[in-house]
């Protein structure tokens, strides 16, 4: 018994980053309608900003947040340089999907120039021992990092539920040429939700930093993993990208007990294609299936 | 001297491989993101194969090529549904999988301790392996030029362009996607194969999506539908790296230098939406 | 004789929308049966499902007396259906020559033949089919360098050509100037007399008013009447349905 409280626990813990970086990614595909990839990357530049400012000695809080604000504002260049012509020449969405794996492998190799390919240990927190719950162990660091992603979603359900903006990047989700023709600034409203994503995603950097050391082609994995959690659970939406993103941290962790653990992303990858070939809508598509067909 | 050969002997083997890639992207169509993953099959066949069960050479090279059709065969009836980026998203999970597998079966491959790979003696000298190299890309150019430029190229091409009207034409889309991806798999295979014997070693990391991106630039700069511009492109694509080797850099330095550098080539050409050298077709 | 084509009780449903509901007509060899209906009456679903391009709900398509619902679209395509496609279809990047060769060819699917097999020149089977829409043009010039009118008329030159026993066309004349109209009726008549058995979609009444043998009218996916031009014509009804929208 106490053997599964652990499994859930850790599942709950590597849910939560996965989460984190599916919010982010989900947000950016429901306004933009194409898989951004280099987002993996993106976390990962937030992870190796915050070791940056946290050698500088900054506030541990400050240090997250600028990590955040300054890879938001890189990953919106960026924008600018190359999506945003995309958008502007009409490409369609494969080219956007090797454009983004193009990105992926510059940023990630650029962070190698940078940090070098070696891992980088960041000590934001003294190693404690594990608190004991029900037999099962979890340390500090894990609550916090459970307890980061829970306050970061609970903050973008309110941003999007109730302030003008987030309103308006739903209409852009929702139908992207009506919401111009209501006079919504569109263009603008996709910068900020690219932005906004990218701020996201690079606290999930910030957050895998606190459990263990970065190398820069982690990036990849974890783009996989939160493309993954969002197809599980309904790349339409971000709340059921968030739930598949749980989720999955769940499965990965439960199926530790019957297989070895590699074969964490054998699982994982193999459920990416199981549901992009039987429901590419994922469970939101499975269960509100009315819904989704026009 | 052997630098130089080695260099050339790479530049026939991804040849091949981007040709044979070509063949599905640029001529049929298909956006074949796992095409990684049928050159790690062949090269994971025959470092199995030979080296460890001491099959002869042909039996290996063929059976390698043999695999890779044989999966791509699944693969495509599996992602039959699916369509523009989700066959690519489709696809690449495809490519995931297969690496994930190759990482973890440890007891049949290695897993991240890679496998050591013997060469059979005609081959081991630099000279000897670079004429096989040489002569593999002429008769598998041959074979694909000659399959571009038939009344199959052509059926090939009504799939890419519209595959309703090809249909309602009364063509088999399905069976000629199967045909195309089935060849184009079965080369990799084998050329799989060859760059195993070539390495002298395989490893997962060899065959993950970054070798993608080398092949994917190559196809793009020399241009969709033109065999010719593809092999062109692939000299260009290998050499410019070279380039940072004269400059004296430490290889912790050239080793990202030149990913950034074809990541970068890779965006420029799909942003000013070029053809390419020689491009036939636009992608969408 | 038995008509050639026989359509009995064919339903559609898109979600919650009944796009054909018990959709029953025949067509008779060597005729123009006009199919017309407002936008959206289930004109394009009703031929794409004799096509078996979409999948019925339920009901019977017989064709010479077989149904024929069982054979996926390409076969059927292939063994007696040529049709052309209301967002006009061509192959982008091929010729016009390889555009007509497609259409004539019927055993090039096997690789190995293909592989081996010489080019053959037959330009002079091309030039004759292009002759019945009297599309002139360079062979080679590619289907993207084409105009609006020149891919309407290949595309009906590719379904002539190709081996079929009933033509069915989705308004050909979409989108036309007048005097390519007025050419492809007259194909339509020159088809007609060649005794080829045509299935045309069309909502211009005029058009089909003077090509027809007989008119079905449909109306949010229903047949709401059937006859000859001379009765749809005098049926005040059909005329509302149309001028009340
Ligand atoms: N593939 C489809 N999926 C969902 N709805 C469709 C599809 N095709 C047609 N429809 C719907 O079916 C109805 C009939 O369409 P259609 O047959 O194209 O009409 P017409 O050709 O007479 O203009 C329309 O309401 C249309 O929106
Ligand atoms: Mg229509």
């Amino acid at each position: 018994m106490e053997y599964y409280i652990q499994f859930m626990i850790n599942g709950l813990i590597t849910g939560s980053i996965y989460a984190v970086v599916a919010a982010g990614f989900s947000l950016i595909y429901n306004t933009h309608k194409f898989v951004h990839f280099a987002h993996g990357a993106v976390v990962m530049v937030g992870g190796y900003l915050f070791h940056t400012f946290f050698l500088l000695e900054w506030n541990i809080i400050v240090a997250a947040l600028m990590a955040a604000m300054v890879t938001g504002g890189l990953a919106l260049g960026l924008y600018q340089l190359t999506y945003a012509v995309f958008y502007k020449k009409r490409a369609g969405n494969v080219i956007l999907l090797m454009a983004s794996i193009a990105l992926l492998l510059l940023i990630n190799n650029v962070l190698q120039l940078f940090y070098g390919a070696q891992a980088t240990v960041v000590k934001a927190f003294p190693v404690t021992e594990g608190l004991e719950f029900w037999g099962a162990i979890i340390t500090p660091v894990q609550i916090i990092i459970i307890a980061v992603s829970l306050i970061l979603l609970g903050l973008l359900y309110i941003l999007m539920t109730y302030t003008q903006l987030g309103k308006m990047m739903r209409a852009v989700a929702d139908n992207d040429e009506l919401s111009l023709i209501i006079g919504i600034p569109r263009d603008n409203v996709k910068r900020f939700s690219f932005f906004i994503g990218s701020f996201i995603g690079a606290l999930g950097g910030v957050l895998v930093s606190l459990q263990e050391a970065l190398v820069p082609s982690r990036g990849t994995y974890l783009i996989i993993k939160g493309f993954t959690g969002a197809v599980i659970g309904g790349i339409e939406s971000v709340p059921a990208s968030i739930i598949g993103s749980y989720l999955l941290g769940f499965i990965e962790n439960i199926s530790i007990i019957y297989l070895p653990s590699d074969y964490k992303i054998t699982i994982s990858f193999g459920l990416l294609f199981l549901f992009l070939i039987f429901s590419p809508g994922g469970l939101y598509a499975l269960f509100f299936k009315d819904r989704v067909s026009k | 001297m052997y630098y130089v050969l080695s260099l050339l002997t790479q530049i026939g083997i991804y040849a091949v491989i981007a040709l044979s890639f070509n063949l599905a992207l640029g001529f049929t169509g298909i956006i074949n993101l796992s095409h990684i993953s049928f050159l790690a099959l062949g090269a994971y066949t025959t470092a199995i194969l030979y080296t460890q069960f001491g099959m002869s050479f042909g039996v290996v090279m063929v059976l390698s090529g043999l695999l890779s059709g044989c999966v791509a065969l699944f693969l495509i009836y599996a992602c039959r549904k699916l369509r523009g980026d989700y066959l690519a998203l489709g696809t690449l999970s495809f490519h995931f999988v297969i690496y994930s597998f190759i990482r973890n079966l440890e007891t049949i491959t290695g897993g991240t301790r890679g496998l050591i790979v013997d060469r059979p003696a005609f081959i081991n000298d630099g000279i000897n392996f670079f004429i096989m190299v040489v002569g593999l890309a002429v008769v598998f150019t041959f074979i694909l030029a000659r399959i571009v430029r038939s009344p199959f190229g052509t059926l090939l091409g009504a799939v890419r362009d519209d595959e309703k009207l090809a249909r309602a034409l009364g063509k088999d889309s399905q069976l000629l996607k199967v045909k195309a991806i089935v060849i184009s798999a079965f080369i990799t295979g084998v050329m799989g194969g060859v760059l195993a014997f070539f390495l002298r070693y395989v490893h997962p990391d060899f065959f993950f999506l970054y070798e993608l991106v080398t092949i994917l630039t190559i196809v793009i700069i020399g241009g969709l539908a033109s065999l010719r511009g593809t092999l062109i492109a692939t000299f260009i694509v290998l050499l410019i790296p070279e380039i940072l080797r004269f400059v004296a850099l430490p290889s912790s330095i050239i080793g990202p230098s030149r990913q950034i550098l074809y990541s970068i080539i890779l965006l420029l050409i799909l942003l000013i939406h070029s053809r390419g050298i020689l491009g036939k077709v636009d992608l969408h | 004789m038995a008509p050639i084509l026989q359509v009995a009780k064919l339903a559609k449903r898109f979600g919650g929308n009944q796009a054909l509901a018990q959709v029953s007509f025949s067509a008779e060899k060597s005729e123009i049966t006009a199919i017309i209906g407002p936008n959206g009456s289930g004109k394009s679903t009703l031929f794409n499902l004799l096509a078996s391009t979409l999948v019925k709900d339920s009901g019977t398509i017989l064709i010479d007396a077989k149904t024929v619902t069982d054979k996926s679209d390409h076969i059927l395509a292939k063994e007696m259906l040529s049709r052309t496609f209301q967002d006009t279809r061509i192959f982008t990047y091929l010729t016009i020559r390889q555009h007509m060769e497609l259409a004539l060819s019927t055993k090039d699917q096997s690789l190995i033949k293909s592989f081996f097999a010489r080019q053959e020149n037959n330009d002079d089977a091309i030039n004759n089919a292009l002759n019945w829409v009297g599309l002139e043009h360079d062979l080679n010039e590619m289907g993207a360098n084409l105009s609006y009118g020149q891919t309407k008329l290949l595309t009906l030159a590719m379904a002539i050509a190709k081996n079929h026993k009933i033509l069915l066309l989705d308004e050909p004349v979409a989108g036309v100037n007048p005097k390519l109209r007025k050419k492809i009726a007259k194909i339509l008549q020159k088809l007609r007399s060649a005794g080829e058995t045509i299935l045309l979609i069309e909502h211009d009444m005029d058009f089909v008013l003077s090509l027809a043998d007989k008119i079905i009218v449909l109306d949010l996916g229903k047949v709401i009447m059937e006859g000859t031009p001379k009765q749809i014509l005098a049926s005040k009804n059909v005329l509302k349905a149309y001028l009340g929208r």
